[in-house]
């Protein structure tokens, strides 16, 4: 009993940080109704020029944490123009393999510019551990729900309280009426895109720093993870893409704990593929208005 | 003949068509006017089978309809010229004129002189035989449609407001092709928002406000002018 | 012939068929970045066909594309009613479930005193079959693209008979699609089968000639590349997947100077491609273009 609840901690944690990809992958997917593949590999060029920074002037993790949000803020304004905003709009296909082919193109960059298996990133700075109850929390799992959850009330606040959050919903509920009251959709689309980066990046910074390493299959890794927690909690839903990362976390905590790695992988997989057939709508009950979307 | 009896039809909780009655009888031009929200869009939608009603019965010629799928439908001859998916863009005119021929599963022979006769009939559309349908303008999409609908060998023509978004002197156009159709003796079914030019054509008409018809009639006997203040506005209130 | 120049051949042919696969499925209106798991259940059964069961490859070749086709149209039936980006992750989950399987899947039998079959996350070697029966790397490719080549008709015959067209329908507007008289679930069910089958077939002719297959070959990556190819070729016809595939592994092997560089330059270039052209190389419009300059 106390394995199942320290699980579900340890679970929530790494939940934390893959609600925080999921709701990149959302922003983007709900402004702008066509799904963007090298997000994860955008975050991962960033979290690469935050080693490299690091490696070249001991910035240490304040400093490798700016240059992950430059380096992920170029990649996705790159991907943004060349995939999204210069393909026509309703060749959402063609935007999803324009993308693919960016991740390709970003992948293979990191991977000539940094040899070798894995590269440093600086660790996080150590917090107490928290024991109670039997409950051990790390103190970098603490870190990570700390930050992750600064995050999400500024984006709260960004989303429901600001013009631009209005400007985006307005965008993502009805492009065309957004478009006719003054809404500039081509500015609103290019800063969703930075604002899924900052967020990304975030992620991307608490993970490399858990780990203090990374590697060139962080990219791909970030994408299942968005991918996967986006999906479970409902696509399209910001409150989906937080329940569906902690949701992941935690399956995939108790998964490893109970069953091991393998089976960790054919459960949520699983878990996905049952959850896409029965209950299309996600966790979060997002119902298709009915809008013919074509992706 | 057609033959609809309180069908209800809901989309999830909200009731849109809250028993409706009509019949729609052979040859002729019947029309179903109303203001927008009546459930216009929804009835052809029951009719074609894409939608499910919960209650009532539809009967042609005798023979129970309801709850029969789409492809069942057509096969019976009941063929729809929807509102706003016209075409298939990325086929061309000639493929997608032929792709109405489709469901005529026993009567293949013939489709050649069937395209022959569309294409005479609409001459805008030989001209542009081989471009894609997306590229036509919206006035020749719907004749497209109308062409493929023609190509099915329909029993009863369904058409949804094939006005729609289209300017005043194309409407024209359009409205004289469902004329000479009209005059051919088949048998139509026109929802229509522009009850104007609906009434100028239509044998009989049905007025329906949210989810019932309220108003039959034929064009002849009753007041034009209270008719089309109805259909755009709905009834007025008492007082 | 170059061994080397055999050997690019050959997959290309092989990865053909992936593609035609998923360039099906994108006809008939679905994006699916499972294919390739088709393609691992044509070579593992394909391979334990003939390596366990000892089976006549002709056989075993028709018994993977035979899975494929199955569990295709298993796999398609309740999925079928999801579409655009559900349908995509749907088919990527079970795609990843079925390497995950794989990893753990461990089925051997004593052969000739060898113990032969999958083992898990270890791999499927000793599948011989090709080099027991001294078959020549010459005779294997033009085997492979003899078999494209039937794939290829097949589809072409499939067009005459107007039944592409009618997928094409289900593809690009289903409501529409039912109200001419087409049973939508049937087609997305057939098409589903029929692009597990190639794929299949693919897998089995692979794990022959590469005697040896692990889970880790069918990934996500290799997926996604299989949809891109059909989007970069051209959506309009047969060709255009085969074209994409001509284009990603044709350029690696003659920019060998650039081999480094090959996916910077190949995603570049895809990326351009689809911003001038987004239905592909050879898309609906430049297809109904040539069709209509045959025809006078």
């Amino acid at each position: 009993m106390l394995d199942l609840v320290q699980n579900t901690v340890d679970g929530i944690a790494a939940g934390a940080a893959y609600a925080l990809l999921a709701i990149g992958f959302t922003l983007i997917f709900g402004v702008m109704r066509r799904l963007n593949i090298a997000f994860g590999p955008s975050i991962m060029v960033g979290v690469f020029l935050g080693a490299w920074v690091h490696a070249q002037w001991s910035a240490g993790l304040v400093g490798a944490a700016v240059a992950t949000f430059i380096g992920a803020l170029i990649a996705s304004a790159y991907i943004e123009r060349l995939s999204f905003a210069a393909i026509r709009g309703d060749a959402a296909l063609a935007s999803m393999a324009s993308s693919f082919a960016l991740w390709m193109q970003l992948e293979q960059g990191v991977a000539l510019a940094f040899p070798g298996r894995t590269t440093a990133f600086p660790g996080l700075p150590a917090l107490p551990d928290l024991e109670t109850a039997g409950l051990f929390l790390r103190g970098d799992d603490i870190m990570i729900l700390a930050v992750a959850g600064i995050v999400l009330i500024a984006l709260h606040r960004l989303i429901y309280h600001s013009h631009f959050g209005l400007e985006m919903r307005a965008l993502a509920d009805n492009p065309e009426a957004a478009r006719v009251a003054q809404v500039n959709t081509k500015r609103v689309a290019f800063l969703t895109f930075c604002l899924a980066a900052t967020v990304g990046a975030v992620a991307g910074v608490l993970i490399a720093a858990a780990d203090g390493q990374i590697s060139p299959k962080f990219g791909l890794w970030a994408t299942l993870k968005g991918l996967i927690a986006m999906m479970i909690g409902g696509l399209g839903s910001l409150r989906g893409a937080l329940l569906g990362g902690l949701v992941l976390g935690v399956v995939e905590a108790q998964a490893q704990w109970y069953l091991g790695a393998a089976a960790r992988e054919i459960i949520v997989y699983g878990l996905l593929f049952v959850c896409l057939i029965l209950l299309p709508a996600g966790l979060a009950g997002v119902r298709d208005t009915g809008a013919a979307r074509k992706l | 003949m057609l033959k609809i009896r309180d069908v209800q039809t809901s989309y999830g909780k909200i009731a849109a068509l809250k028993g409706v009655s009509l019949d729609i009888e052979d040859g002729g031009l019947t029309s179903l006017l109303g203001p927008n929200g009546a459930g216009k869009t929804t009835l052809i939608w029951t009719i074609a089978g894409i939608l499910k009603a919960q209650a009532g019965s539809m009967k042609i010629n005798g023979e129970d309809i309801l709850g029969l799928k789409a492809h069942q439908i057509v096969s019976k001859g009941i063929v729809t010229v929807p509102e706003n998916r016209l075409v298939f863009p990325e086929m061309s005119v000639t493929d997608n004129l032929i792709a109405g021929a489709f469901s005529r599963h026993r009567d293949k022979g013939g489709i050649e002189s069937d395209l022959e006769d569309v294409l005479t009939r609409f001459p805008r559309l030989r001209e542009r035989a081989d471009q894609l349908a997306g590229t036509l303008s919206g006035g020749e999409q719907q004749m497209l449609a109308v062409g493929r609908a023609l190509m099915a060998r329909p029993k009863i023509l369904l058409m949804d407001e094939p006005s729609t978004g289209l300017a005043p002197i194309i409407v024209e156009e359009i409205f004289e092709i469902i004329g000479h159709l009209r005059d051919e003796g088949r048998t139509i079914f026109l929802v229509e928002q522009n009850a104007h030019m609906a009434l100028k054509y239509a044998d009989r008409f049905f007025l329906l406000e949210q989810g019932k018809v309220t108003f039959s009639g034929t064009p002849g006997e009753v007041d034009e002018k209270e008719v089309l203040e109805r259909a755009y506005l709905g009834a007025r209130k008492a007082g | 012939m170059d061994p080397f120049l055999i050997s690019v051949l050959s997959n290309i042919g092989l990865f053909s068929f992936l593609a035609l696969s998923a360039w099906l499925l994108l006809i008939g209106g679905e994006i699916s970045f499972g294919q390739q798991a088709y393609f691992a259940f044509g070579a593992y059964g394909g391979g334990i066909a003939t390596a366990v069961w000892g089976w006549p490859f002709p056989l075993a070749l028709l018994w993977g594309a035979g899975l494929g086709a199955g569990v295709g149209a298993l796999v398609a039936w309740p999925a079928a009613r999801l579409s655009g980006v559900h349908y995509a992750i749907a088919t990527l989950a079970f795609a990843e479930l079925s390497r995950a399987c794989l990893n753990v899947f461990r089925y051997q039998r004593d052969v000739d005193g060898y113990l032969t079959g999958p083992d898990g996350a270890n791999g499927f070697g000793d599948i011989r079959w090709v080099y027991e029966t001294g078959i020549a790397p010459g005779t294997y490719l033009a085997l492979i693209a003899g078999l494209l080549f039937a794939v290829i008709t097949a589809i072409a015959l499939a067009s005459r008979f107007n039944l592409l067209a009618q997928l094409r329908m289900v593809g690009e507007d289903p409501i529409l699609a039912g109200m001419q008289g087409l049973r939508v679930l049937r087609w997305k069910v057939g098409a589903a089968a029929a692009a597990g089958a190639i794929a299949g077939l693919g897998g089995g002719l692979y794990a022959h000639l590469a005697t040896y297959v692990e889970p880790a070959q069918f990934s996500v990556m290799t997926g996604v590349h299989a949809v891109a190819y059909g989007l970069i070729g051209g959506l309009g016809t047969a060709l255009g997947p085969i074209l994409g595939v001509l284009i990603d592994i044709g350029l690696l092997e003659s920019l060998r100077a650039l081999a480094a560089y090959r996916m910077i330059v190949f995603g570049g270039l895809v990326a351009l491609i689809l911003i001038l052209r987004p239905r592909g190389i050879l898309d609906e419009s430049l297809v109904a273009k040539v069709r209509a300059w045959a025809r006078r």
